[in-house]
């Protein structure tokens, strides 16, 4: 001790010494223990979330598995619960999901073919060829695309796209091709996106490489940058696959909600997560285990694509470092092998094949072509988003003054209420969770273990869990388990699940963005790790912190799926307290899906949707600037260093 | 092996394009100037480059001997606000001149960065990239070009046995090696070097130095360095750059032991630079 304060001394000048010798004490190894665990607590929530979802949904799995039969409700061709009803002898003749599964598979690997090639060339063009004052401004519209709620994107479905359908082909318009158009709407902004990011991070210096060995520039795209951009596409892909898979609210709006197999593009059909949002409201019993069954299927679906994902990231990661990953490496090994083996039986046979003189000759047509197609493709969607937005706006403008007249403004107000008290709640729990958890991730773990590694894994894991998922677990323990019954707690907690990975991710990136060497300095002067946290690095990350609220923020604006079992979609009266009967509330979202599924208000229902879409773009168009300014900021200062432009 | 090669280059080159390497001079620059907005970067700069020669540009930082260099294969269009004046011919073609087929100009004047730049592909698939571009897909064809390549830039052995493997993989020294085997593979009349050696240890270096030598059989090599003493080693001749001007250009020796100009002679007994 006595050593320490001599070291004070002399390091500091004596007034701050008594101070000084304040903190010494205070760092104790058993101190730096204590933090630790709180922050490694929080870390593990979303292990224990994980894990949490699959056992109670599993468990409530479990009475429809026994019932029913294993493979009889996998592979059983009928879904007729009113049929159980008066037969309740003979289960698994009435509860049959394989139509829903083949019609998921159809609906999400259709919408990702058309969504991820549309999203990845439109990326393409945005990264090479877009104009730079164009490209500004589309990305903000990615953004916006990216955050429109999916409840919108299926009011777009039910009102603009199968009417046309219908008058197209003389049916309901209600079908596969429906729920394809819908989810290729949705699920493209964040293949897009992704797509985007992955090639902007692909190094200049392989396009400087390919031209310099004569390729055009459409050349390099497509042999050079696209090819070192693979692992962040199709996680990109991956990614929207998950969203397509995951989707209830949309797909129910334009799926029709007949349980069979689909007889073409344009008969009614019903997939798992449709189903659990159509029946889930009122089914008891059998019918609902089943449900929740269905439900335990879409999350081994969406658990598998999530691993997959987290395989890609680490063949990426491994690219990045030059190294291989293991299932690279014995595929190499192998090729290696038989390449050298053709080498030395060349050799040894003194084969001489007739080596053809090379002729060097101009190509590139194929390249030329893509680089065309990715001018038709953005165009097509740039006209797309246009026609959503247009069409939104012209039908619910001259209804806006229907929302705010009669009961309609009482319901509003409800709404916005039901939505404000969600926010702040589920803020209030998933944001200091969040924040822990990340100090732990970046501050406290030891880098690149196996727990980080784990917790890194699950996060992203339950970032991908479909929130009609979410839904049922919320409906399960919080609503029936814990016996709160629909209500606003209910309905936060579910929320502050949902938000959690997203919170982690971002504090966890503004932390990573913190210098070293700040730490470094603030440990120097002899302050506690916990105060380093609290007092230099957590200011300086203050920015991804405020991201992350703002990102939070607009994802629980955008919800319904996970509400509308756990939070309910009453509009009767304003809640009174958080927690019980009666406390049920409905966020702005979940009162216009109402509104769409019942089909009776329209024109309310269209005035929403103008409202809905002015808040997200409000908040992802405020976020994007937030960030052009604050980078903004960053180059001016740049550009003042490195303003004599030499070779 | 390598006079077969060059035997094979003749040919090549004569239907390739329309660019003529069979003449003494190689690149002859006239009068050029460059400007970066309103940086003027390169200064009334006229020099001949001869066939065959290794040709050295030095000088401080910032001198534009780099941008000299990107303007030969024109790397230097990547550039926004990049303005050229005067002549440079390669190969008897001026090659800012109305119709220049770029992708040939540039096959034929490869490009080594300063920063090895391998693409996130096999060995074989980067020696194969610019083949491949050019149409080349015989698979026995291509198989030769890569080892043929990879002989040239003496990386066969080391590397005969990994050509399925990551080229990220490999050493810096053997990444900017691999780089050099990606340029020769295009089969190019003449070799541009950017600093080839900053980024690597001295073991790498001499690596790329002993090849240079070797190359200069069948390449004219034009290399920029930092390093005088790399100059003074590899270099036929060397042009020393000074705020844009070539204040000397003659033969290595000359350079090294009696410059002719009091700058260079002030730059090279490290008095400034």
């Amino acid at each position: 001790m006595s050593l320490c304060e001599n070291e004070q001394v002399v390091s500091e000048p004596p007034a701050d010494s008594s101070k000084n010798t304040k903190l010494v004490k205070q760092k104790g190894s058993r101190k730096i223990q204590f933090e630790k665990h709180i922050f490694f607590a929080c870390a593990l929530l979303s292990i224990v979330a994980v894990a949490a979802i699959v056992i109670f949904i599993f468990i409530n799995s479990v009475p429809a598995f026994s019932k029913i039969g294993f493979f009889q409700f996998i592979f059983g061709t009928k879904w007729f619960p009113d049929g159980y009803k008066t037969d309740p002898s003979n289960a698994s003749e009435y509860f049959g999901i394989f139509p829903m599964i083949i019609n998921s598979l159809c609906v999400t690997l259709l919408s990702l073919l058309f969504g991820g090639i549309l999203g990845v060339f439109s990326a393409l063009f945005l990264v090479y060829w877009c104009p730079a004052k164009m490209k500004k401004i589309v990305e903000q519209l990615i953004n916006v695309f990216a955050g429109i709620p999916s409840v919108m994107y299926g009011f777009f479905g039910l009102v603009f796209i199968v009417p046309i359908l219908a008058k197209m082909t003389g049916t309901t318009g209600l079908g596969i091709m429906a729920c394809t158009l819908v989810l290729m709407l949705m699920i493209l902004p964040t293949i897009a996106s992704m797509s985007k990011n992955a090639l902007k991070s692909v190094p200049e210096s392989y396009y400087e490489g390919a031209i310099a060995l004569g390729a055009t520039k459409e050349q390099a795209i497509f042999t050079v940058m696209l090819p070192a951009a693979k692992s962040g596409v199709v996680s990109g892909l991956i990614m929207g696959m998950g969203r397509a898979v995951g989707e209830a609210m949309a797909v129910k709006l334009v799926a029709g909600g007949v349980a069979a197999f689909p007889e073409g593009l344009f008969s009614p059909i019903r997939t798992m997560t449709s189903s659990i949002a159509m029946e889930m409201g009122y089914a008891s019993g059998l019918q609902r285990d089943a449900l929740i069954a269905t439900g335990l299927i879409l999350l081994v679906f969406v658990l598998f694509l999530n691993f997959a994902l987290a395989r890609v990231n680490r063949a990426k990661a491994a690219d990045n470092g030059g190294r291989t990953s293991k299932a690279g490496k014995a595929n190499e090994n192998v090729k290696g092998f038989s390449a050298e083996v053709v080498y030395i039986g060349r050799r040894m046979f003194g084969v001489k094949e007739p080596i053809a003189e090379p002729v060097y000759k101009k190509k590139g047509i194929i390249c030329l072509i893509l680089k065309y197609f990715s001018f038709v493709v953005t165009a097509f969607v740039g006209l797309c988003l246009v026609v959503i937005v247009g069409f939104i706006l012209v039908n619910g403008l001259p209804n806006m003054p229907d929302l705010f007249s009669g009961d309609a403004v009482g319901e509003l107000g409800k709404a916005i209420f039901g939505t404000v008290a969600l926010i702040f709640l589920t803020l209030v729990i998933a944001v200091p969770l969040g924040i822990c958890a990340a100090i732990y991730l970046h501050e406290y773990s030891r880098p690149g273990s196996r727990t980080v590694k784990a917790i890194r894994l699950f996060n992203d894991t339950l970032g991908g869990v479909p929130s009609i998922v979410f839904g049922l677990f919320g409906n399960i323990v919080f609503v029936s388990w814990m016996g709160m019954s629909q209500c606003l707690l209910a309905g936060a907690l579910t929320m502050a699940l949902i938000i959690l990975p997203t919170v982690i991710r971002a504090v966890e990136e503004s932390l990573i963005a913190v210098p070293d060497s700040l730490r470094e300095a603030s440990l120097a002067l002899g302050a506690s790790k916990l105060q380093t946290v609290f007092k230099v690095v957590l200011p300086q990350a203050l920015p991804g912190i405020f991201t992350a609220i703002v990102l939070s923020i607009g994802r629980i604006v955008g919800e319904s799926a996970a509400l509308i079992f756990t939070m309910g979609s009453s509009l009767a009266f304003l809640p009174q307290g958080i927690v019980g009967r009666g406390n049920a509330s409905c966020t702005l979202t979940v009162y216009m899906y109402v509104l769409a599924n019942e089909g009776a208000e329209m024109n309310i229902a269209y005035a929403l949707a103008v409202i809905l879409l002015l808040i997200v773009a409000v908040i992802y168009v405020g976020l994007g600037l937030l960030e052009h300014f604050g980078k903004n900021k960053g180059d001016r200062k740049c550009k003042e260093k490195i303003k004599p432009k030499t070779a | 092996m390598q006079r077969k090669n060059k035997a094979e280059n003749g040919v090549t080159r004569g239907n390739a394009s329309d660019f003529d390497f069979n003449r003494e001079v190689a690149i002859s620059i006239n009068n050029m100037n460059l400007w970066y907005s309103s940086f003027h970067a390169i200064k009334n700069v006229s020099m001949d480059i001869k066939k065959g020669e290794v040709t050295a540009f030095i000088g401080p930082s910032g001198c534009g001997k780099s941008t000299l260099l990107k303007s030969l294969n024109r790397m230097n269009d990547l550039v926004p606000g990049c303005k050229i004046t005067g002549k440079i011919e390669i190969g008897g073609k001026d090659i800012y001149g109305a119709g220049v087929d770029l992708p040939m100009l540039r096959k034929n004047v490869g490009m080594v960065f300063q920063k090895p730049n391998p693409f996130p592909k096999s060995v074989y698939d980067n020696i194969a990239y610019a083949p491949r571009l050019f149409g080349v897909r015989d698979k026995a064809t291509l198989d030769n070009i890569v080892e043929t390549s990879l002989r040239r830039s003496a990386m066969w052995d080391e590397l005969k046995d990994r050509l399925n493997k990551s080229a990220l993989g490999l050493s810096g020294g053997q990444q900017q090696r691999l780089c050099i085997a990606r340029a020769l593979a295009a089969d190019p009349a003449i070799l541009l070097m950017d600093e080839p050696t900053s980024a690597l240890d001295p073991i790498s270096t001499g690596k790329i130095e002993e090849l240079c030598d070797e190359l200069k059989k069948t390449v004219t090599v034009v290399i920029v360095t930092h390093n005088m003493q790399q100059a003074a080693r590899i270099s036929d001749k060397t042009a020393f750059f000074l705020l844009g001007e070539v204040i000397e250009f003659d033969d290595t020796a000359k350079i090294f032991s009696n410059p002719s100009h009091p700058e260079t002679e002030r730059y090279i007994s490290g008095r400034f630079g």
